[in-house]
């Protein structure tokens, strides 16, 4: 006569032998019934959904933008400052800005909200140009 | 019109310059240099024939300053 450990131990070996490969087959079948039906289900309806959401939205979306926009540019004034200094160089035309800054002020009161300096500094290589005269003729008249 | 005047038409009008050579413009530190040649020839166009040559090297600097462009304003 088994103790009651030998008996459950048994019982769980008999179990594990016969449920246990049905259980695997059904998770099997499962996973493949979600592959190949329901997967492409969801993925239609999520992109469905998001087509939905992006065509009802968008018009939101561009009015909000619009609005923004057209209340940032009515409440600020973007200012170009500052000087450019053009010198020659040998073989080059150097460019450097003097306080180039674009200031962004308040329409209304004229107040500076911010500034940002935009560094400047070209050097623009120019070759020798080489000018020919080809019987070039010179005709006087008296007037 | 006076005979001088006449004179001064004919030997003006009778002749032309033709001009023939080469120069490079190059620039240089604070200007530009010209350099090269040109040949001259005052020809009188009547007799057809080239009255005076001249051979003139050019070899020549123009100092250029500092040019200040302000930027434009965005309204």
């Amino acid at each position: 006569m088994s103790d009651v450990n030998t008996f459950i131990d048994t019982i769980g070996k008999d179990i594990s032998a016969t449920v246990s490969p049905k259980i695997e087959s059904l998770a099997e079948r499962l996973t493949s019934a979600t592959f190949t039906q329901y997967g492409p289900r969801v993925s239609a309806f999520a992109s469905q959904l998001a087509r939905d959401v992006i065509e009802e939205q968008s018009a939101t979306i561009r009015d909000f933008v619009t609005t923004v926009i057209q209340d940032i540019f009515q409440r600020y004034r973007p200012e170009l400052a500052g000087e450019l200094h053009t010198r020659i160089v040998q073989g080059a035309l150097e460019v450097t800005g003097r306080n180039v800054r674009i200031d962004v002020k308040r329409r209304d009161t004229g107040d500076a909200v911010s500034s940002l300096d935009i560094p400047v500094s070209l050097t623009i290589k120019m070759d020798p140009v080489g000018v020919t005269l080809k019987n070039a003729t010179v005709r006087l008249d008296v007037v | 019109m006076s005979i001088v005047d006449d004179l001064v038409e004919n030997l003006i009008e009778r002749n032309a310059i033709r001009l023939n050579g080469a120069f490079t413009v190059t620039l240089i530190d604070g200007g530009v240099a010209v350099k090269g040649q040109v040949l001259s020839t005052l020809r009188d166009q009547r007799k057809n024939k080239d009255v005076l040559n001249v051979n003139a090297p050019i070899d020549a600097e123009m100092a250029v300053g500092e040019i200040v462009i302000p930027l434009p304003e965005i309204r």
